[in-house]
């Protein structure tokens, strides 16, 4: 079993700035990655640094087990952000296109695929609207049948409903091979149903990367008591993020093996509730993981 | 790989031919009558025995011919010298001409990756299965095949059209004669092309890299057409022992590029009995193409050096 990208202390420099920040992480063949985090928290120049449109300034990343670049593209699908299409080609003109510039592409899956999600394959792309253009762009890196497929934000421009139906055209074709998926977005809701993977940047670093199930099981909402805590609560690991009144506090706690302290009211948590506590840890203590 | 740049770019080229074909009406329209005076006048029979017309004139005046043997030849000057200010107007649209390649590295040259640039689709050509490289080198070398091919076109029509003007002249060598005709037109258009491609790829806008284009183009022409054209070969000096009344001896120096002219101290303009010897810098007429050989390598090898920092530009720099 081989990791499909892999990144070891990864960094990109911007001037002054680190978009990435020494970022380690190893996604499994087959995952499918939420990839969450505010604007500017390097979302977008990890999903670069693989498809090899960015280099980075230190560090390695490796997709499906080679340098990214010329020999790696036909295996990786990507979706840049806005999903840029050439806006006076029709949707049958991009296939041609992708059939051109790949070599294994599917034409007759784009073909068929288009007008079931209703895009009409003979109109021009600035004559569609947002999700159809989404649809297309996802159709276009679908195609190519990729075994690695970098989504940068495809759902930030569409309505609920073309979310709804981008999602699914993406969960089909997932479905049918064991491709593995990176999907990124700052808002963790539209992804909770489709991923098994939860990987949260911030500032350019990883503050969470895990399998969503062992998440959901290992972190817990509890309710108790206000005012200061001393002592540790038993059956708890780590306090993530504690909003603290007078007369009650609420935690989000990471678990370990042992049984809770039965004081506390305890409630399972969302990934939302995850990504939200785990970015304000963030602010108040920056957990250092450079090496 | 071809699709997609024909694709791309057919909108283009059928401006492109659009403008050919009206220049081409153009040039057959108005080169016409021009030839078919020039036939007329006798010119191309005379020409080639007459004196310099234009040196003539301006030291002895009209009053040079001095005897019979030399009337024939005096009246060929003066027929060529108003045939030249009849078609005074071929050398100001001639003078226009010479901004068409800068158009072509404007137009073409720099949307080609700038365009990309600007509406993010490089992130999306770039992702597909072909390297930037190829990308690169496919469109790049089909859009310089089809800009190379339409200026052959124009400048075979160009050619015809001036020729005329240019053997009465004999100024071959003139700025903006030698710049609009011959194989130099290739070494420009070539030039403003990579020129305005490499533009394109390192400001990634279109506006900027457009006026970047035409900025540099036109630099880049003056330095070479006034700072290095004139030594491209080392000059010969020529003396000539002036004598009214042998004048065909200024058949030297027809089509001649004279840089330098020490006149006679001892004539004066008009005068038809001085003998002196009149002492020149110039650069002969038969070394006419290797001038044009010399430009057009100085710019074609410009056109290939801009042509590997873009692709450079594209494969490590360009995010």
């Amino acid at each position: 079993m081989s990791d499909a990208l892999v990144a070891e202390g990864l960094t990109k420099r911007y001037r002054r700035t680190f978009a990435l920040d020494h970022c380690s992480l190893a996604i499994p063949e087959g995952a499918i990655v939420a990839l969450v985090g505010p604007n500017g928290a390097g979302k977008s120049t990890l999903l670069h640094c693989a498809t090899g449109l960015t280099r980075p300034s230190g560090g390695v990343v490796r997709v499906l087990g080679g340098e990214p670049g010329d020999r790696t593209l036909p295996g990786v699908g990507f979706l840049a952000q806005d999903a840029p299409l050439y806006r006076d080609f029709t949707a049958d003109e991009l296939l041609t296109m992708g059939n051109g510039l790949n070599r294994d592409f599917d034409v007759a899956f784009g073909r068929e695929r288009l007008p079931k999600v209703g895009v009409p394959l003979d109109r021009r792309i600035a004559q569609l609207s947002g999700g159809q253009r989404a649809q297309v762009a996802l159709c276009l890196a679908l195609a190519k049948r990729p075994r690695l497929l970098l989504l940068d934000e495809p759902l930030a421009s569409l309505d609920p409903l073309a979310r709804r139906e981008f999602l699914s055209t993406m969960v089909d074709a997932v479905a049918e091979t064991a491709m593995t998926v990176v999907l990124s977005s700052h808002l963790v809701t539209d992804l909770e149903r489709v991923c098994d993977h939860l990987l949260v940047l911030h500032a350019g670093r990883v503050q969470v990367f895990a399998e969503t199930d062992q998440l959901l099981a290992t972190h817990k909402i509890l309710i108790g008591p206000g005012g200061p805590r001393r002592e540790r609560i038993a059956g708890v690991d780590d306090v993530v993020h504690a909003t603290d009144a007078q007369r009650q506090s609420t935690l989000l706690v990471r678990l370990n093996a042992q049984a809770l302290e039965p004081s506390w009211e305890q409630r399972a948590v969302t990934l939302e509730d995850l990504v939200l506590a785990y970015l304000a840890a963030n602010v108040e203590t920056p957990p250092d993981n450079r090496t | 790989m071809t699709w997609l740049v024909w694709r791309q770019h057919r909108k283009q080229l059928l401006f492109g031919v659009v403008a050919l074909l009206v220049l081409g009406v153009f040039f057959v329209g108005t080169g016409g009558p021009i030839h078919d005076r020039f036939e007329r006048l006798g010119l191309p029979d005379c020409l080639p025995q007459t004196i310099d017309a234009t040196v003539v004139a301006e030291l002895f005046g009209d009053a040079a011919s001095v005897d019979d043997a030399t009337a024939a030849i005096t009246r060929c000057a003066q027929t060529a010298r108003a045939f030249l200010s009849d078609y005074q107007i071929v050398f100001e649209v001639g003078g226009l001409l010479l901004f068409l390649p800068m158009l072509a590295g404007m137009f073409w040259g720099a949307p080609l990756v700038a365009r990309e640039l600007e509406h993010g689709t490089h992130r999306l050509v770039w992702t597909q299965g072909t390297s930037r490289l190829r990308w690169a080198a496919t469109k790049i070398g089909l859009v310089s095949a089809a800009v190379l091919v339409m200026t052959a076109v124009f400048a075979g029509m160009l050619t015809w059209w001036i020729t005329p003007v240019i053997q009465t002249s004999g100024q071959r060598f003139d700025f903006g004669v030698f710049d609009i005709h011959g194989i130099v037109v290739f070494g420009y258009t070539i030039f403003a092309l990579a020129l305005g491609v490499f533009a394109g790829a390192v400001t990634g806008r279109l506006l900027t890299a457009m006026a970047t284009t035409a900025v540099a183009f036109l630099a880049t022409r003056l330095v070479v057409m006034l700072a290095a054209r004139p030594n491209f070969l080392p000059t010969e000096t020529v003396s000539v022992r002036l004598d009214p009344a042998r004048a065909e001896r200024w058949n030297l120096l027809h089509g001649d590029w004279i840089l330098s002219r020490q006149d006679p101290p001892g004539c004066a303009k008009g005068a038809t009995d001085c003998v002196d010897t009149l002492t020149m810098q110039i650069h002969p007429a038969h070394h006419f193409w290797t001038f044009q050989a010399i430009e057009t390598a100085i710019f074609v090898a410009l056109a290939i050096c801009l042509v590997l920092a873009t692709i450079y530009w594209i494969r490590r720099r360009i995010a």
